[in-house]
Parts: structure tokens; sequence; C-alpha cells
């Protein structure tokens, strides 16, 4: 899957990454804004290196070789965090939709001088892909949110179901943690 | 041709989460996820703490006591009468910054009302406002404004949106400890009756039955006989636990979880298996059953209430000293207040000494509890256990300082040299997240209830966060803890943000690497998970 307009994408990058981060950074209060961008070390500022390492990673997808499977890792890096951020699922997708105001106002033009309509449509219509996509990670992020409530009071009473036969443990033969993982992610 | 704006419909779709305004023009959005529930009429009845009655923090009626504001403001003076601490920290802070970036909540959730220093600043600004001339004067200039109904709405949502964990207070020039603001403004907010259930009906369990969630005495003994079944199936030894018996050397207490919950009760298999080897005179008691006290996360008198149990049952039992388990906060009222508020101790007890190595525990002198890590790491040093870390080898381990035992009262080395003793593969996670600059596991402090699973998410990032990266560079996939609430809210934090790894206390780790005499081979660890080459072998 090659976008006509790659290479005008990766000449303006750096440009359309900060119009992007900021962009998405305005849904933050102001003073936050500042802290986030003002040093990413990865364990002093986790969410503003855990954002920045996901919009560039998903930037390199136009700008680079266009791979789903690492849309997905970067994907699935954001909406956990969005998951728990936004009051709202609109919220929490609409950093994609900004990407696609930038690539208009940054290239928006310049697509089209090169590649007619086509070349732009092409571009959107990835993004557009990449929205749907990003639906599905959010709604796993979510109904992991959901899982975790009962797990954990499966957890708490433990002994007592157990105790009662309700637990249905892996020495009788139930799936495996990891089984469990691996279903939710994808 | 101008391209269209996408954006400008996208302000249409969502409408701005936080608007650009002066704090004090901000409310909070008690959203569902983003609040714990009220406190339930008749446990606030039942534990006598004042204006029992239905409400929620979504509504918009809050029902408080027509004199509520008479009550705060007199609530604010008492506190800084009884409290210097209280007094200076209401009146020294620069505003430098340093502890801004410091909370695991303001990094996790990006809300600048979590920066400590604002937290703070959340009542600070109301005692210039009631109290000082030039905060009467001046307002907003001073920084100051007038107590309302949306300030008490503010301040519940806020601090409870703190864990008292501290961390903020190592980066303070001044050692201004916000985790005591919060524990003293939520002590005020209990006056008018604003309180939650999470912590309150703890409180009521623990005073009048003596743990945490009620288990009855005979429940408890159930609960153990049923672990100790499972532990003679592991090693094939019959080990009995003496429960409430008089005249036994020691007392130990530890968190009810570890009776009932995954994974406590692998961490209270550790422990009775290291009794066992040792031949220990000692008993639990099924009043005093409880090492948590949410009276910490409810009021100073509520703390001393909950904790005189454990030293009344050390006088009824007529032990000597008392041993503790892997509990958190447990910790933190024994090392803070315990020679304060909770003590004196009851005078049949004597100075702790381990009757193995004959080490006299000396900061235990009036205290008489001493930490089971402390005791431990004593036998290891003194050659006294005999272990085979290999036992442990599925496991790739990395410690959590949990911030009360840390922090709190500065246990650093005795868990990581136990756990270098009995597994094989030790990581640290990075410099700046460890020790005393511990990221809490974001529940902490009475919050660890469902309702809250998105802060909790939220709070509990950056420390996720540093066991993903010890995960992917060493492959951890078991994260260690000396801490009852962290045995039970870091499993959904590994879930959601690494679920590839697994929550354990030291001691369960302890219990699968002894070495006991007329144990039987052992094949599966304390969870009955395979040891590592056994399977093969099996297989062959
Ligand atoms: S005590 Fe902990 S949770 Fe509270 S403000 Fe300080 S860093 Fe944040
Ligand atoms: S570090 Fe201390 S003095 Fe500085 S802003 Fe924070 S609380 Fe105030």
């Amino acid at each position: 899957m090659s976008m006509r307009a790659k290479e005008l994408l990766k000449e303006k990058k750096s440009e359309i990454f900060k119009l992007w981060r900021d962009k998405v950074y305005s849904l933050f209060p102001e003073e936050t804004v500042r802290f986030l961008k003002k040093e990413t070390e990865r364990f002093e500022n986790p969410l503003g290196y855990r954002l920045e390492e996901g919009l560039k990673g998903l930037l390199s997808q136009f700008t680079e070789e266009f791979s789903w499977e690492k849309v997905d890792y970067y994907l699935e890096r954001i909406l956990k965090i969005q998951a728990v951020q936004s009051s709202r699922p609109s919220e929490a997708l609409s950093f994609l939709y900004y990407l696609k105001s930038v690539f208009r106002e940054v290239v928006g033009e310049r697509i089209l001088e090169e590649y007619g309509p086509e070349g732009l449509l092409e571009v959107e219509d990835h993004i557009d892909a990449v929205i749907l996509r990003a639906f599905n990670q959010y709604m796993a992020a979510r109904e992991k949110l959901n899982e975790l409530k009962f797990q954990e009071w499966k957890s708490r009473l433990f002994l007592l179901l157990k105790r009662a036969g309700y637990i249905y443990d892996e020495r009788e033969g139930s799936l495996p943690r990891e089984a469990h993982h691996n279903e939710k992610t994808l | 041709m101008a391209l269209p704006k996408p954006d400008e419909l996208l302000r249409d779709v969502n409408y701005d989460r936080m608007p650009a305004k002066h704090w004090m023009d901000t409310k909070p959005e008690f959203r569902p996820g983003a609040y714990c529930y009220a406190g339930k009429p008749s446990v606030v009845e039942e534990l006598g703490l004042p204006f029992p009655r239905e409400w929620q923090p979504h509504d918009e009626d809050w029902k408080l006591p027509p004199n509520w504001k008479e009550i705060v403001l007199n609530a604010i003076k008492d506190r800084a009468e009884r409290f210097r601490s209280f007094k200076l920290f209401m009146d020294i802070c620069v505003r430098c910054g340093a502890c801004a970036d410091k909370c695991h909540f303001f990094l996790g959730t990006g809300d600048p009302k979590n920066m400590p220093v604002l937290r703070a600043e959340l009542l600070r600004s109301v005692v210039k406002g009631e109290f000082t001339r030039s905060g009467k004067l001046f307002g907003r200039l001073a920084g100051a404004r007038k107590l309302t109904e949306d300030v008490i709405k503010e301040w519940f949502y806020y601090y409870y949106q703190c864990t008292e964990c501290r961390r903020c207070s190592v980066f303070c020039p001044y050692g201004i400890d916000t985790a005591e603001i919060t524990i003293l403004a939520r002590e005020i907010l209990h006056e008018i009756g604003v309180n939650i259930n999470w912590i309150l009906e703890p409180v009521r369990n623990s005073a009048f039955i003596g743990n945490h969630i009620g288990l009855q005495p005979h429940t408890i003994q159930e609960n153990i006989e049923f672990l100790l079944m499972d532990i003679e199936e592991i090693t094939g030894l019959k080990i009995e636990v003496p429960i409430n018996k008089k005249g036994a050397e020691i007392l130990f207490v530890t968190p009810s979880a570890d009776f009932f919950a995954e994974p406590g009760i692998y961490t209270f298999m550790g422990y009775v298996l290291l009794f066992h080897y040792l031949g220990l005179d000692y008993t639990i008691s099924t009043y005093a059953s409880e090492g948590g006290n949410f009276g910490f996360f409810t009021t100073h008198e509520m703390m001393r209430k909950l904790h005189a149990k454990i030293y009344h049952e050390a006088e009824r039992l007529k032990v000597k000293w008392i041993l503790g388990g892997e509990c958190g906060h447990m910790w933190r009222v024994v090392h803070q207040y315990e020679d304060t508020m909770c003590g004196p101790a009851p005078s049949n007890l004597e100075v702790p000494k381990s009757p193995i190595t004959g080490t006299v525990f000396e900061h235990a002198k009036s205290t008489k509890i001493v930490h089971i890590c402390e005791f431990t790491a004593d036998l290891i040093a003194h050659g006294k256990l005999q272990l085979d870390p290999s036992r442990n080898d599925n496991y790739v381990v990395t410690f959590h300082d949990s911030c009360n035992t840390s922090r709190g009262m500065g246990i650093f080395e005795e868990p990581r040299f136990i756990l270098r003793h009995v597994v094989n593969n030790f990581y640290e996670m990075p410099e700046n997240t460890i020790r005393e600059k511990t990221f809490c596991c974001g529940s902490g402090s009475g919050l660890n209830t469902d309702e809250y699973m998105e802060i909790r998410m939220r709070g509990g990032f950056p420390r996720a966060n540093a066991v993903e990266y010890v995960h992917e560079k060493y492959g951890v996939n078991m994260l260690a803890c000396i801490c009852a609430i962290d045995r039970a809210v870091l499993p959904p934090l590994m879930n959601y943000w690494v679920p590839e790894v697994q929550v354990c206390g030291v001691h369960e780790l302890v219990g699968n690497a002894l070495v006991i005499p007329g144990e039987k081979k052992r094949t599966t660890d304390l969870r009955f998970q395979p040891l590592k080459g056994v399977e093969e072998e099996e297989n062959v």
C-alpha cells in the first residue's frame, strides 16, 4: 500500500508533527501542555512521552511504508490512554481527525497541484481506515476496563469462590491467562 | 482553492474538555469512573460519624447540613491550632513548582489541579480568603477565595484524587507534605458528612468484626484450613496454624486480604511455611485480623480506634511481641503514630527479639512491632534458611516500593535483600521510579474501588510505564511488593497496561524457595504452576 503523496508528506514531516501535536494537546489545559512538551523523558513525563511516540509512529506510516501491524501497535498505545482520559468516544478518536486537518493545512494544496484530487483522497482514505481501526482499539480498551472490575471482584473473593467450587481454575482445564489477553487486544 | 478545515467541525462534536479559564473558575465533572460513591447512611451512623444521609457526588444537591460553612471554618481553625505542620504548610509554600510534576495523578491525568502545589492551594486559598485581611481585601489577586459549596465539591474531587503517597514531599525544598494536607482535608470533610463508602465500610467491619470484609472467626479458620490443604498437596507437609492461642510468644498480624484474596493467599502460604520451618511459637488473632487501617484515611481518632485492637489482643493473648505481615499503611501508622497517638504498647510486651537468631530489634523498642521483611532478612543474613531460588525460575522479578513502607518508613533494603536470595532473576526499575521516588500504585489511601477504575488506571500509569520498561528490557513477568493494597490493585493495573506481568508478595517467593525438612519433591509453586524443568522432565 503506497500513497502517491508520500514524498511530499515526508518532506514536511516535522512541520506536520508539530502542528498535529499542538492540536491534539489543545484538549489539555495550558499548564499541562507546557509540561507535556517540556521534556519527554520516558519516566518523568510518561504521558507526553507516550503520546509523542504514538503520534510520531503513526505519522511515519504515512511518510514511510504503511503497515497495519505498526498502525495497530501505536493505536493501541495511544487508545489505552484515551480510553481512560477522554470523557467521550468522539474525543478519544479525534486525534486522528486532526491529522486530516493538519495534512490539508500543510500540504493539501500541493498534493492537489501535483497529484490532483486522487492524491488527496488517497491520503484521507487511509486516515479514515485508521480511524475505523482505532475504534476497535478503543472498544477493546473500554471492554478491558470493564473486565478489570469483575476480575477484581473475583480476585477479592477468590478463596470464598474457590471453596464454593465456583472457580474454574487452570488445573481443571480453563484457558491460561495469556489466552484472555490475546483475545482482548486484537 | 481553499480546502475546508475539518477541525472546525470537530469543535461541535467535542466541546473543549478543559477550557482556558482561571483555575478558580473550573469545576470538576463528576462522571462515572472519576469519583467514589458516598458513605451509606447506615454505615456512617453506626460509626457515629456526623450527618448520615442519602446522597451521591453526582447529585446537584449534596444535602449538606445548614450550618456546614460554620462547621468547616471551625474545623480549619481547630486543625491549625492542633497541627503545627498544617499551619506551617498553609503558610510557607513559595510556589517554586518543584513538586508540580511529581504527582502520579498529575502525570497520569494531565489535570493541573493534581499538581501538589495546586492541590494544597485548594485549601490554602480558602484559609486566606476567610481568615486573612489581605485575602478578604484583595481576593483572587492575593490567591484568596471564599468558601462555597462548589469549593466543597472540588475538595472532595481532588482530595480523593490524592493517595497520600508523599512523593511530592521528597522534592519540596521546604518539606511540605501535601499528603498531610489531604489527610486533614478529608478529616474536615467528614465533619459535614462528606465521605466515601469504600473507606467507611471497611472501617465499620474492622471496628465491629475485626477485618475489612467482616470475616467471622470461623470463616477465617476455615479459609486457613483450606490453604493448609493446598500446602499439603504441594509440599506433603501437614501444618497447623495456631489461632487465638494464649501465651504464644508472637502475635502475627497481617492484612485480612491475605486470608482470602488472590494473590494475597499465596503470600499467606509463604508466611505459614516459613513459621513452620522455624518452629515459631506464634498465633493469629481472629479479632485483630486486619493489618490494614482504613481509619487512617478517615480521621486521626478513627485510626487510633482501629489500631487499638492489635494492642488489646497482644495484651489478652499475653504475647511478648508482634510480628506484622506485608502491609502498607499499617506500617505508616506504626511508624508515624505508634509512639504518639496509638501508644503506649501494653506492658506485657517486651522488646522484640528473634528467637532464632537472637537479634534484638532495637528500633522497635517502644512499638514492639517488627516487619516480617526485617525478620526474614535477619534470618537470611544469619544463614538460617535453606533456600532454592531455582524454584522461582519461572519468574523474572522486579520490586515495587510501596509508598508507605518505603517513603513512609524507609524499608528499602530488606525486601531486596530477601528477593536476591530467593530468586535468580531480579531487575530494578529505573532509578527515578523506585525507593523514595517510587510511583504510587494509584489506588492507595482507600481508593481501590471498582467505580473509580478510570482514575486508578490514570494514576497508576507512571508506575505501569516503568514496569513495562523492565518487561521489555529484561522480560520481567512478576512484580513483587509488600503491601496488600498493592497486591489487590496492581493486578488490574498490570492487566490493563502490561498484561504479561503478574503480581506477588515477597513471602510467596520465600515460600516457594524454602527447602523444608520432610517435604516431598515439589513439582509446582504455591500457585500450582509447574516448576521450571518439571514439565520437561515428566515428558521425557
Ligand atoms: S501525596 Fe502523592 S498523590 Fe498526594 S499530591 Fe503528593 S504526590 Fe500527589
Ligand atoms: S515544592 Fe514545596 S514550596 Fe515549592 S511549590 Fe511545591 S509545596 Fe510549594
